[in-house]
């Protein structure tokens, strides 16, 4: 058994070779069809597009850059094509209140024709209802009621006239009203000539004067009456000329629109309201500025264009007739962008609105057909998830801002009628977000009901090789690059294993190809190549590496100039070289570090240093309390675990979390306690379990090639090498160097699937199995660790009986 | 007819007082004045009737605003008439800043009738406002104006409601002078064209009738060489003798008409009476 062989360099890396696809380069291959390795997505797609059940929205998600949205647009929009189109939108004034605009749903294409109607209208009704009121017959019957009135104040004061003379009284006009007064000959009598008449006459005008009072008052009183009824009967007459010029200019539109008997009661209400605000509608602004002072003037304008604007249509949306269902991705999901907004205008330092002011949302362009959206930029935006969800639930878009929705403020705004939703919501986002939404939001579950989770790798199969090599192709095509040469076709797939870190999976992650075949065409195109070769790719892989190893390199010259230690030569008891990765945005490399063990009697305690100055995360300390099960169960039979180890990573000032290392770390402590050195030129990862199994361990290339860089840099002595689990040695993908010195025996992989396999190859000493009698071979390491902790027992034993079990308890303790 | 107007009507005098002011007037008359390029008098007549009212203690008014019986004292009624008297000058101000036209104005106590002289030495043009209607504030003063119109020495336009003058005039020709007066007078001073100019003879002879047919066709020939080419005064039936067939023959009803004071149309009073309490606005021309 110690003479476990290293894995042979075929089995260090999977080569593609494509001959047998016949191709030469990309060009000759068709386009792929379907996306790769999606098809539990795709039929998520189809499904959830087809299904018009409410609440079958759907959620699509998968990592970042894998193509989601360009895939769900590809099956959506020959769907969205076939379907019909959706209605127009329109919002026009209420005359009743007009602070809750009203809604008007027209046939497709027809909105813009109704706006564009009602704004000739308008300008039309002004120019006749201008002439009508120039007109001769109109100031005649306007004269004729003018006149009336006139003649009958004329009559009730030509009566009292006629009185009052009769009793020398005259009928005065003062500044503000009319007064009675004695009068001589058509001449008012001054108080002096008054005094001079004799008293019985004096007390005849007052008490006559008295009595035409009354009269006066009468008539005064009737003024008014006499007023409203001219204004009223004034008010009767324009209705009428207003009405004959206008209704035949209506009647000519409502010809067109018989069809829609929403837009018939909408002219009707029009018309009332024209007829209404003749008056409005008179003067030109010209005339106005002539004829009224300036500023009355300005109001009267401010008021002639509201009350035309209010006979006018705001078209929200408006289709083709010809343009199929919409599809709308809005970037920006705010509640406004969601449901529009109600803008306000300045007028005199006063915010004010009206229905025309009300803008669509990305669900009323979106209504009737689907709209997409990224699901974190939704949840991020402060109460659009919420309004998202409240108006899937009631069907219905209602244009709100957020200051009514959270009740503050108390701006006069409108309030819209709603418009029914129809709609489909696509939401693209992560894994995370939709398993935390899943699991935490209740309305979740019952809105967005269609899952598509789109997968980043395909299984490497003689099919998928096929169709990986068309998806190249495709995706060169899509951004214009040069062809790929079949052997960079293969450097691609090996690229693209690498990046799932499995020889039997080949990443679909549609970004990272497509950016890994921009940088092969600009280094193709660099050195003026017609098309992309195998040594543009590489060239690609190490300049992008590059652009990202500052930190590797730095962390890799600390190891070379003694800083941090770690040996890669001879052998030492209790130490051991362990790896680790460190994860950089989307660059990660591996990191050597040293790990150490120390033994002596205890209460049976495997002290992991990190966790007890908090900075091992809870799986490594996890991986660590398996050791001393492990240790408990395999070596002290019925006997206490009398030891007390402490672990530590040396020279290790961040945290450290994962159980990769929980393997390195039960060598260390097997080599602490069978005193067995453990060669310093191996380095170890893989996690272990309770029964000395070796288990799989993510990172596995990125820990290899940081041990070896290294030993290269120090020098490949032939022993070097690493142990990692016999799980692991199907996500070996390394790099050439790694692959070129296991190949010439400078560097070796071993694989092991047993701590017993792993001790043997770091010591060159055999494991020991227990024999019948449950003993091992004293020589074998398993022996010496047996005996070392049998000595420990006895010890512990013994100094128990001495009465010091207080004191180990204190020591264990501490 | 034949020598051209060499009048200019540069001063023009608005009369008003408590009874006649209305805005319209105030309007009405600063147009007239733009129009002529001349400035405009204000001239507030504080009536002394309406001072001896408010002398006498048992005199009370009853407000359009408010038709209750509110005791007149003269204290109230000063401060009425000052409070007027400041709107007027307000009014004129402010149309007359609108229509770019010079504004004066003064306030006097008195009766109209005894400024005559004063006032026609002081002014090309005197407009009074008088339709014997209560709407335009006239009822008190219809008696005084149509005897100061009468009276004057200048042209004298008696508005009726402030409402803007028409384009049309019938001239009432009682004498050839009359017919040769009032066309110079309304051709400069309200602007009027020939075409919209209707000499109405009232009482002429034959010869009287041809004199004045031979002024139109004058007056025409003299047009000819205007831009605007040959244009006629039309001339209506003669009236006889019977003064009220004469308001038959206006038209239209709204239209300016001219008299000539000191002719025999207006020697009979009941003639001025009809035309007075008509709709038509007035021109006196002496």
């Amino acid at each position: 058994m110690v003479g476990s062989k290293a894995l042979p360099a075929s089995q260090l890396c999977r080569r593609y070779n494509l001959e047998a696809l016949g191709f030469t380069d990309t060009s000759e291959l068709e386009d792929l069809r379907e996306p790769l390795g999606q098809d539990r997505a795709v039929e998520a797609i189809r499904f959830g597009i087809g299904v018009r059940h409410q609440g079958f929205n759907l959620f699509a998600f998968g990592p970042s850059g894998s193509g989601k949205t360009e895939i769900i647009r590809r099956y959506l929009e020959p769907e969205a094509a076939a379907k019909p189109v959706p209605d127009d939108w329109c919002y026009v004034n209420n005359f009743t209140t007009p602070d809750h605009p009203k809604m008007l749903r027209l046939p497709a294409g027809r909105a813009k024709d109704l706006a564009r109607q009602m704004e000739n209208l308008t300008a039309e009704v002004r120019v006749v209802i201008s002439a009508a009121y120039e007109s001769e017959d109109y100031r005649t019957r306007l004269d004729v009621i003018v006149e009336q009135f006139k003649l009958k104040q004329e009559e009730a004061f030509e009566n009292l006239h006629k009185k009052a003379g009769e009793k020398n009284v005259a009928i005065v006009r003062t500044p503000m009203g009319l007064a009675l007064a004695p009068s001589r000959e058509g001449k008012v009598l001054n108080p002096e000539a008054f005094s001079k008449l004799p008293t019985e006459e004096q007390e005849q005008v007052k008490k006559d004067i008295s009595e035409l009072e009354v009269d006066l008052q009468a008539v005064v009183r009737m003024l008014p009456e006499l007023e409203r009824e001219q204004r009223r009967e004034i008010v009767k007459l324009n209705r009428e000329v207003t009405s004959f010029t206008v209704d035949h200019l209506i009647d000519e539109i409502r010809e067109k629109w018989r069809d829609c008997t929403a837009v018939l009661v909408f002219f009707d209400e029009v018309q009332d309201y024209i007829i209404n605000h003749s008056d409005v509608f008179r003067l030109s602004k010209d005339e106005a500025a002539e004829t009224i002072p300036a500023r009355m003037a300005a109001d009267f304008l401010m008021q002639q264009e509201r009350v035309i604007g209010n006979c006018q249509v705001n078209v929200l949306i408006s289709h083709k007739a010809d343009g199929g269902a919409p599809i709308v991705y809005e970037d920006n999901p705010t509640v406004e962008n969601l449901l529009g907004r109600i803008e306000h205008r300045s007028e005199f330092g006063s915010l004010v609105t009206d229905f025309r002011l009300i803008k669509p949302g990305a669900l009323h362009q979106a209504n009737g057909g689907y709209l997409i959206l990224d699901a974190r930029r939704l949840v991020f935006q402060p109460y659009a998830w919420e309004t998202l969800k409240r108006e899937l639930r009631s069907r219905e878009i209602r244009v709100e801002t957020l200051s009514q929705m959270m009740s503050l403020g108390s701006m006069v705004t409108l309030q819209p009628e709603p418009i029914p939703l129809d709609i489909k919501v696509i939401l693209i986002g992560d894994p995370t977000l939709y398993y935390l939404l899943s699991q935490n939001d209740h309305d979740f579950n019952n809105l967005f009901k269609v899952p598509v989770d789109f997968d980043d790798r395909v299984p490497v199969t003689d099919e998928a090789i096929s169709l990986y090599a068309q998806f190249i192709a495709t995706e060169a095509r899509k951004k214009q690059l040069m062809p790929l040469h079949r052997s960079a076709v293969e450097q691609v797939m090996e690229r693209m294993t690498r990046l799932t870190s499995d020889t039997e999976r080949l990443s679909s992650h549609t970004r990272s190809l497509s950016d890994l075949l921009s940088e092969a065409d600009y280094w193709a195109a660099s050195r003026s190549a017609p098309r992309i070769e195998a040594q543009d790719v590489k060239h690609a892989v190490k300049a992008h590496i590059h652009r990202s190893d500052r930190m590797r390199e730095r962390t890799q010259e600390q190891f070379q100039r003694g800083t941090m230690m770690l040996d890669t030569s001879d052998a030492k008891v209790g130490q051991i070289n362990g790896l680790s990765v460190l994860q950089l945005g989307d660059f990660a490399f591996g990191r050597p570090s040293r790990i150490t063990a120390r033994v002596h009697l205890g209460r049976g305690r495997v002290i992991d240093i990190e966790r007890e100055v908090e900075l091992g995360g809870p799986l490594h300390s996890k991986g660590v309390l398996i050791l001393s099960n492990f240790l408990a169960a395999r070596y002290t039979n019925n006997r206490p675990l009398s030891l007390n180890a402490s672990l530590v990573f040396e020279q290790s000032y961040g945290g450290v979390d994962g159980d990769s290392a929980s393997s390195t770390e039960l060598y260390a402590l097997l080599s602490a306690l069978s005193n067995t050195p453990i060669k310093q030129s191996l380095a170890v990862t893989g996690s272990v379990n309770q029964f000395g199994e070796v288990q799989a361990i993510g990172g596995v290339n990125e820990k290899i090639e940081g041990f070896f860089d290294l030993c290269n840099f120090r020098g490949l002595t032939g022993d070097q090498g690493v142990l990692i689990p016999e799980s692991n040695v199907k996500h070996l993908m390394l790099k050439d160097e790694v692959v070129a010195a296991a190949e010439k025996g400078q560097f070796h992989i071993y694989s092991v699937t047993s701590i017993d396999q792993g001790i043997e190859i770091l010591t060159g000493i055999q494991a020991g199995e227990l024999d019948a009698a449950g003993n091992y071979p004293p020589e074998s390491v398993n022996g010496r660790v047996k005996a070392r902790l049998e000595v420990f027992a006895e010890s512990a034993r013994q100094y128990v009986k001495s009465g010091g079990e207080d004191k180990m308890s204190g020591a264990g303790d501490g | 007819m034949a020598e051209p107007s060499s009048r200019k009507y540069r001063r023009v005098l608005l009369q008003i007082d408590a009874a006649t002011l209305c805005q319209d007037t105030v309007g009405a008359a600063v147009e007239i004045a733009a129009r002529l390029g001349g400035e405009l008098h204000g001239l507030f007549i504080e009536d002394t009737d309406l001072v001896a009212v408010g002398e006498l203690e048992f005199i009370h008014e009853f407000r359009l605003s408010s038709p209750t019986a509110h005791p007149l004292d003269l204290l109230t009624l000063e401060s009425q008439l000052r409070a007027m008297a400041r709107s007027v000058r307000r009014q004129l101000e402010r149309a007359g800043n609108r229509q770019k036209v010079t504004i004066g104005f003064r306030s006097v106590r008195g009766d109209t009738w005894r400024t005559e002289e004063e006032t026609s030495n002081d002014a090309d043009l005197v407009i009074i406002e008088s339709t014997g209607r209560l709407h335009s504030r006239t009822y008190r003063g219809h008696r005084t104006n149509r005897r100061s119109a009468v009276a004057n020495l200048c042209p004298t336009l008696l508005l009726k409601g402030g409402k803007r003058l028409t384009s049309f005039v019938t001239v009432i020709c009682d004498s050839v002078e009359a017919a040769k007066l009032g066309v110079r007078t309304v051709t400069t001073l309200l602007g009027v064209k020939p075409e919209n100019i209707t000499l109405l003879p009232y009482a002429l002879n034959d010869q009287e009738c041809q004199e004045l047919r031979e002024i139109i066709e004058q007056f025409a020939e003299e047009t000819m060489k205007t831009a605007e080419g040959r244009t006629q005064i039309k001339i209506g039936p003669n009236v006889a003798e019977d003064g009220a067939r004469v308001m038959r023959f206006l038209s239209p009803d709204d239209c300016v008409v001219v008299l000539k004071t000191g002719g025999i149309f207006l020697e009979n009073p009941a003639h001025l009476e009809s035309l007075i309490v008509s709709r038509h606005p007035l021109l006196f021309v002496q």
